[in-house]
Formats: C-alpha cells, structure tokens, sequence
C-alpha cells in the first residue's frame, strides 16, 4: 500500500515508530561530552533512560525508522518488500525538527535512526546521513545519536556517518550463517561482518592518523554494537553466547543485544509459538552476556556441548557456583577481587565496597547487606570472620533446592507476564518434583 | 544531654556542628532540626546562631584535612529529607577527623553506613529527577518544569540541565520547597524561593499567554505520547517491570502518563 507524500508528522511518526520498535538496543551511554556553547546537548557515558514503556523496556531515544520502504524481503521483518503494509518516509526536517522539539523537553536523550533499504544500501546511508549533517550543523544538536549501519553500503559513506554519529550498529540478526541463509536471502554473515571490522578499525586508527591526535575527530565514540534474534532458527544457548563472545574478542563491540523472537509474520520458514516470546530464555542470554563483559567468566565456563541450554531455574552465576561447590565458601575477609565476583549475590559494585571496607575494619552479616549484597543467594558461598550465616550442608542439591525456591516465581513471572493464574490451596509453585530440564525447554519454545 | 537545634540551612548546621565540637564529650551531645524536634525530659536545649565565620571555620578545615570529595558527601546529606540529618552530618565529621578520608570506606561503621544511605538516596532521587523530570514550552518561550522529590535534588541537577541546554531559558520548580532553579540563556543559574502562592501566580501568568493561542496545548506533547504508546511491543506488555523502572510517584508531571 503505497501512501501521498503528504501525511501527517503524527501519521508518519506513528508508522516509523511501529516500524522500529522491534530494534531493541535503546541505550544512550558510552560517551561523555560536555555541553557546547550555543548548541543543544550534551552526553553522559552511564547513559539516561527517559521513560519506559508499557512492555516495560527502556525509553531513552527517538527510536524511528527513516523510511520502512524496504527492496529486501528478511521473511521475520514486517517492512520485508512482500508484506501488503503502510509505507511512510520522513524527510530530514521532519527528523530534525522532532528530535530537537522531544530534546529540549526532555524526554529523550538523542536520536536512533534506523531504515528500510531504499533502492540499495549505499542510497539509504547517503540519505541517513544528510540526515544527521542537517541535524549536527544546521540545527546545532550535541546529543547522542545512534545509527544503524546497513550491509553492503559502501565503505566510504560508512566513514563519513562515524564522524556524525555516537554509536553504530550492524545487526547480525541471527547467531548463524545457516540460519542466515534460510532466513535472510539478501544478507549474508559477510557483507554484515565487512562493516564491522571497517568500524572496529576506524576506531582504532582515528588517533594515528590524524597529525595532531588530541584534535582528531571522534569516530564512533560510542562504540558499535549488534543484536541478534533468539528463538527463530534452532541455535542453542551455548552456540549463542559463543557468537557473541568471539564478537567480544575480535570485534571489540560495547555490547551485544538480543531479543527474544516475536512471531509478526507467518511464513512455513519460521516456528510458531504458542507459549508466546521465549523472555526467561532472553533473560538468561543476558545475564549470561553480564558475565562475560563484567565477571570475568567464559563461555566454556558456563555452558559446554554437553549442557548446551540454560538452566532455566537458576541464573547462570548460581548455576555455575552450585557445579563448583568446590571453590566455597570463600571469606570476604581476604578473598580476592575476582573470586568476590564469582559469589552469587555480589556485584561489581558490592564487591569493590567489600575491599576498601576490610582493609579499615571487620566485616559482618549486616554490613555486608548494607554494602548491597544479597545474602539471599550469597549467604550459601560464603563466611564472614570464619563463619557461615547459617549452617549449611554444601551439597549441591540441598543448596540448588534452596535457590529456586527463591527464584522460582521471579522466573515464572518473566515467562508468563501478562496472564493469570488460579489461586491454589496447595503452594505447588515449590515443589521439590521438578520436570526435566528438556520439558522445560518444550514448554518454552511452545513444542508441548 | 546537650541538644543543639539548627534552622535547617547549610550554614547554620555548621555552626551547630562546630558549637558542639566545643563541647567535651560526643556521646553527650545532639543536633537536631529546628521544625522536627520533639523535645524530650532531661535535655537542656539551645538554638544555635547562624555565624557566617563558624561555618566558613568548619568547611576550610573539611576540606584541607579531608578532601573536597568528602566535602561534597557532606553537603550532599546536608540535602536528605531525613529528619535526622544535622546529627548523621556531625557523626559523619566525627568519623572523618578520627579516621581520615577513607572513613568514607567504612560502612561497617554504623554512622558511616548511615551517612552512605542518606547520599545514595539522594544520589539516586537526582538520577531519577533527571531522566523522568518533562519541560513544557511556555507562550513566552521559556521551558518550565515541575518536580515533587523527596530530597531537596535542585542544586545536584541544575549542573546538568544548564551545560545541556545553554542556549535556552528555563525554569525548574520543586513543588514541595517553593524553590527553583532558574536558568536565564548563555547565563549560570541561580535558586529562587518564593511562597507557593507566589509560584502559583507565576506559572498562571505565563500559561494564561496561552489562552489567547489558537492551538491550545503544544503539539509535541501529543506527538511524545504517541510515540510512548506505540513504542511497546504487544507481545511483551509488562505493568510490573514498568513500575518498578518508573514508579508511580514520579509519573505526576510526566504527559506520557496524562490520560
């Protein structure tokens, strides 16, 4: 369906809002910049959320697709060419206009422009970044903006938009090539993986070859990032988080995101999921993710061949830590930083209070659930001054069963957010029977 | 017991704190708050005189001895709503002279562990002041915003909004003091307290400009609320983690929330 030219800002942002919403990165950090005088905006690195959603999601960008013309057919997508739906376009103004007007209200912290392939890449990325040059000269705007790169663009357009924009991001959509190739007929891992290497190097190399190196210009100051879908060909969990693992390594990505696949169209190349979005199987990739950035874990570590899926009633850290009694309980007394990392229920930030604390003091139980630790979920894997909270078997299954008591109705709330369910007589959410971890797999990619 | 009472301003807690300082013995001796003081048998009561020297006295040696940082923790719980704040900002002094700049490690101590609830509450409150907090374009062309916190968040956010929007003229009120911050274009910003009557008018005069309008309410507000709502994904529509994220006491002046 093809629409006048002449629709309405609200028509327009309805349509390119709806289009966009399944992109899920939305986040603002990475960069700190002070504001400039005369100009609009300024970033902080930690990033700011504005709102959140009704689905709960973060908020922090005016998150539009340029266009959703799109000359691909990605048999996911909802602007794929084949898809009879409403097709809008905004000019630059119109994008500039709403990004400054949302801007000085406060309720966002910059602009991610996203779009549908018109006519070919290299054209689409020649209009985004008029889009932004209008945006960053004509109108003065300073905050942070976050584009996406489009595979097969050609490379010189993608350097000119790394001087423009904050963050960039090229979306692998699906964790294999195979599940590429069935999927996706007009993109291929290689023409997605070009413009990453393009970007990691233009990072890397802005300082070089600029003769005076405190003066060269930012490229891509935000790093870049990607997402993948989860849930839409049959990858397991462990070859996931290798995927985005190896990108962590060899591509120096800020972060990879994933979202949980959400049936909008049908085609027999796609599953059907009666038991909705797989969100605890999200959930968990993203802890998982957390771990790797932060915790100082591996892959190998969490998951293997022979596990390849996530427990699904235990987070991935408690997980691991009930597999390795043999490395607690550990005392916060003199335990170091790393191994302080590894205790369920101890953070980044709790652990860092934990070492300064010690070195002026003794600690105990209630300082340490002062400092922020769950003694919750820690309490099994640790001593404070030689002791243990409680006496505790270390057994793994005494303290696994212990764990998912706690867990159990967070987990059950993520799968199952928007439905009811019948008040009991019998507490049969504890029940010490679980299924098999399989039946729990079924259930959630919606085979039983 | 020696009860100190303080007017709840920095300056005069400062005294208040340095009075007692005089005094020999720190467990025999109490600050308190002027307006939330109930007074109790067998404590002799003083109120403390505002001393510009005292309190310039107290900040140089903090700031000498201690650090600029543990200066700005202090002031930072000088900004808690909690009605024991005067006391839990001589406790924190107390702890800083005996032990040093790293008492602000020491949250096994129970005064330091109080001091770091105070200033992570108020830390955190500013943060979502920040993120949550919705200008609306006035006739005159200023950006005005209303703020109901808790803790008074004003001076620990205006840094930002003034470097952000330098350009332009804006006013952030905090319904609950009768205060705001005004920023006038190009300029650095200044706090203003009027009696809430006064703001009343204010805000009156500037929204009456726009009954002679023939748009009434600006646009963007509709466009922003059109956006929130389409944004969501249907599949995943989740009330709970939504207010968990953005409790409900914040959604007052937020339009997204105005239906």
């Amino acid at each position: 369906m093809r629409i006048a030219e002449s629709m309405a800002l609200s028509e327009k942002l309805r349509i390119l809002a709806d289009a966009a919403k399944y992109d899920v990165a939305c986040t603002s950090s990475g960069v700190e910049r002070k504001g400039v005088k005369g100009a609009i905006g300024s970033a902080v690195s930690a990033g700011i959320c504005h709102s959140f959603a009704a689905d709960g999601r973060c908020i922090s960008l005016l998150k539009i697709l340029m266009t959703n013309e799109c000359i691909f057919d990605c048999k996911y997508c909802v602007n794929r060419i084949s898809r009879d739906t409403e097709r809008a376009t905004f000019t630059p103004d119109e994008i500039c206009t709403l990004t400054m007007e949302f801007y000085k209200r406060n309720y966002i912290e910059g602009l991610f422009l996203s779009s549908g392939v018109l006519k070919n890449p290299t054209y689409t990325m020649e209009l985004m970044y008029e889009v932004l040059y209008k945006l960053r000269t004509q109108y003065h705007f300073n905050g942070y903006i976050h584009v996406k790169g489009i595979p097969g663009a050609a490379p010189e357009v993608i350097q000119q938009i790394g001087y423009l924009t904050d963050r960039m991001s090229v979306n692998l959509e699906l964790p294999t090539s195979e599940g590429m190739r069935r999927l996706t007929p007009q993109k291929t891992r290689k023409t997605i993986l070009k413009p990453m290497r393009q970007i990691q190097l233009g990072i890397q190399n802005q300082k070089k070859e600029w003769p005076v190196p405190s003066h060269a210009p930012s490229f891509v100051p935000a790093g870049q990032s990607t997402q993948m879908i989860i849930g839409a060909t049959p990858e397991s969990d462990f070859q996931i988080v290798s995927v985005a693992e190896a990108l962590y390594a060899n591509y120096d990505l800020k972060r990879v995101f994933y979202s949980a696949y959400i049936p909008m169209v049908q085609d027999e190349a796609l599953p059907a999921l009666p038991g909705g979005p797989p969100l605890l199987r999200e959930h968990r990739l993203y802890q998982a993710d957390w771990l790797l950035r932060y915790y100082g874990f591996q892959a190998r570590e969490l998951l293997s061949e022979e596990r390849p899926n996530f427990n699904i009633f235990l987070d991935p850290k408690c997980d691991w830590a009930v597999r390795h009694l043999e490395y607690f309980p550990v005392e916060v007394g003199w335990a170091s930083y790393r191994t302080l990392l590894r205790v369920p229920g101890i953070g980044v930030k709790s652990a860092q209070r934990i070492l300064r604390a010690r070195k002026i003091g003794k600690l105990d139980f209630p300082a340490l659930k002062k400092m922020g630790v769950v003694l919750k979920r820690a309490q099994y894997f640790i001593t404070c001054n030689g002791k243990m909270m409680h006496p505790v078997r270390m057994e793994e299954n005494y303290i696994t069963n212990q764990l998912t008591y706690t867990e159990q109705k967070k987990n059950w709330e993520i799968s199952n957010t928007s439905s009811y369910r019948q008040l009991s007589l019998f507490d049969d959410q504890s029940l010490t029977a679980e299924p098999a971890e399989e039946d729990g797999w079924k259930a959630l990619s919606g085979q039983m | 017991m020696l009860v100190l009472l303080c007017a709840d301003d920095f300056e005069t807690i400062l005294c208040g704190i340095y009075d007692a300082w005089c005094q020999k013995d720190h467990s025999q001796v109490r600050l308190e708050l002027l307006e939330t003081c109930q007074r109790e048998l067998f404590c002799d009561y003083r109120e403390v005189e505002r001393e510009e020297i005292k309190a310039e006295k107290v900040i140089r040696s903090v700031k000498r001895t201690l650090s600029e940082e543990y200066f700005g923790r202090l002031y930072q719980i000088y900004l808690s709503c909690d009605p024991e704040k005067a006391d839990i900002m001589y406790r924190f002094l107390i702890k800083g002279f005996a032990y040093g700049r790293r008492a602000l490690d020491m949250l096994q101590d129970r005064d330091m562990a109080r001091a770091f609830e105070l200033t992570r509450f108020v830390g955190n409150e500013s943060h979502f002041i920040v993120e949550f907090l919705r200008f609306e374009k006035m006739p005159n062309g200023i950006y005005a915003a209303k703020i109901n916190p808790k803790n008074h968040v004003l001076p620990t956010i205006a840094d930002h909004f003034s470097d952000r929007l330098n350009p332009e003229n804006f006013l952030i009120y905090d319904e609950n003091r009768g205060v705001a911050v005004v920023h006038p274009a190009g300029k650095p910003w200044f706090l203003m307290k009027l009696k809430k009557e006064e703001w009343r008018s204010v805000f009156q005069k500037m929204e009456g400009e726009r009954q002679g309008d023939t748009d009434g309410k600006e646009d963007y507000r509709d466009l922003w609320k059109l956006f929130v709502d389409t944004i969501a994904v249907e599949g995943r529509i989740n009330p709970k983690l939504q207010r968990q994220m953005l409790p409900y006491r914040y959604r007052g002046h937020m339009p997204e929330f105005d239906h």
